[in-house]
């Protein structure tokens, strides 16, 4: 089938198996290979992109069900010139990233928290975050990177 | 790596959608996120998919009938915790809800799904069973939720069969209601065990996650609780779970917390006192 979707910003109709996981039409289809497929089960948020302004885990959407949407992954996120969001300069500046593989999920999941709830407390950071996890173990420094970028978007 | 090619069709009407699942060896799928998993897996592979995302406007609400609620099959989990209505009138749904998933899997799954699914696991499942929920095929019929589940996957349904939404009383504004859940980690994680508690004078509910073939009810432990003994009401819960060993737990300790977390609920629920002076372990 033909899918037509926005990815961030710009529309594109490529032809993808009904049934193929959104996440391989970023990836192999489109190049778009920030979201990763750590576990391809939902349990690891490494693939979370943001679908019709929702964060979802792109492993387990259908191309199908993907049809019409507005998709941002965190190749949108970046100034068109190449300056960092703040979440992922913050990110940066707090030293949250280690292996880096389920950053661009933390990252999103980020995002998303801050679009929804600018001024989170500790505990809705860390719920916010849930679903995402860092197999380095390393989630103090995300969650001073969520509570750095809150301070400088506010 | 490409999943095999099957078709995926995109109903815009229930009559439609309900059309195509008369075919033999479709299925349906909401936010996917169990369907997707398993259709991976290999665990189902159906001949079709019938994609329900475009019925959202028909089957994604949140109703107040009188005494009564009704939530529409489609309605995310993210949507229900986002409800005042569901907060305050039925809070059992909204604590079970909380624990489902992260942000990411709340966003796409649908209590349609998690019915339709039949996991013992279910998180919103225990709440629906405390709350005598009925559940509503193909936008007429009801069933009791018990009724409907089979076993594990198994529903009472035929070819054509869609949920499509789950009706219920209202909590009690007097009532006091716990859901406790027990996985590997806080977040993000399947249940190794879990109980939906109600309690009002005169009247208790008690239903087990995840320690038998279906979610379960357990009229020992309401009956004991409604006479007031929260050690007779634990040890009636172990009594009446029937779980199985997995990778994440054995069969005896799963047991041994469908008591245990009984417990823990009530004294969450009525503080320590309740317990306490009855006797502290119920083994």
């Amino acid at each position: 089938m033909e899918l037509k979707m926005n990815v961030n910003g710009q529309p594109v109709a490529v032809e993808v198996a009904p049934t193929e996981p959104l996440l391989q039409v970023l990836r192999e289809r489109l190049g778009l290979v920030g979201a990763k497929e750590p576990c391809g089960k939902g349990e690891c948020g490494g693939c979370t992109v943001l679908m019709n302004g929702q964060t979802v885990n792109a492993c387990l959407v259908m191309a199908a069900q993907a049809e019409g949407a507005e998709v941002l992954t965190v190749e949108g996120l970046a100034a068109p010139d190449g300056k960092l969001h703040p979440v992922q300069q913050a990110f940066v500046e707090a030293g949250a990233v280690q292996c880096g593989y389920c950053m661009t999920g933390m990252v999103m999941s980020a995002f998303s928290l801050l679009q929804q709830n600018p001024q989170p407390t500790e505990a809705e950071i860390k719920e916010g975050m849930e679903g995402n996890l860092c197999r380095c173990t390393g989630y103090q420094k995300v969650f001073d990177a969520v509570n750095l970028a809150a301070g400088r978007l506010r | 790596m490409l999943q095999a090619d099957v078709p995926v069709y995109t109903p815009a009407t229930l009559a439609e959608a309900r059309q195509l699942l008369q075919e033999p060896g479709t299925r349906p799928v909401a936010g996917g996120t169990d369907a997707m998993v398993r259709f991976k897996d290999g665990v189902w592979r159906p001949t079709a998919w019938v994609n329900l995302l475009r019925l959202r406007g028909e089957l994604a609400y949140i109703r107040e009938d009188g005494d009564w609620l009704e939530v529409g099959a489609l309605t995310t989990f993210s949507e229900l915790l986002a409800s005042r209505v569901v907060r305050e009138r039925a809070p059992l749904l909204a604590k079970a809800v909380r624990t489902v998933g992260g942000p990411a899997i709340r966003n796409m799954g649908t209590i349609g799904g998690n019915i339709g699914t039949a996991s013992p696991a279910g998180d919103s499942l225990p709440a629906l069973y405390a709350l005598d929920a009925e559940v509503l095929v193909n936008g007429v019929t009801t069933i009791g939720i018990a009724e409907l589940m089979l076993g594990p996957g198994r529903l009472k349904l035929q070819a054509g069969d869609l949920i499509t939404g789950v009706r219920f009383r209202a909590q009690a504004p007097d009532e006091v209601c716990t859901f406790e859940k027990l996985g590997l980690r806080a977040a993000h994680a399947i249940s190794l065990a879990s109980v939906a508690v109600r309690l009002a004078p005169g009247m208790a509910r008690v239903a087990l996650g995840a320690v038998a073939p279906t979610v379960i009810r357990v009229p020992d432990a309401e009956a004991a609780l409604v006479a007031g003994h929260a050690a007779a009401a634990a040890a009636a819960a172990q009594e009446a779970a029937r779980p199985i060993s997995d990778v994440r737990a054995s069969a005896e300790y799963r047991r041994a917390m469908a008591g245990n977390l009984l417990l823990r609920g009530l004294m969450r629920m009525l503080g320590p006192n309740l317990v306490s002076p009855i006797g502290g372990d119920p083994r």
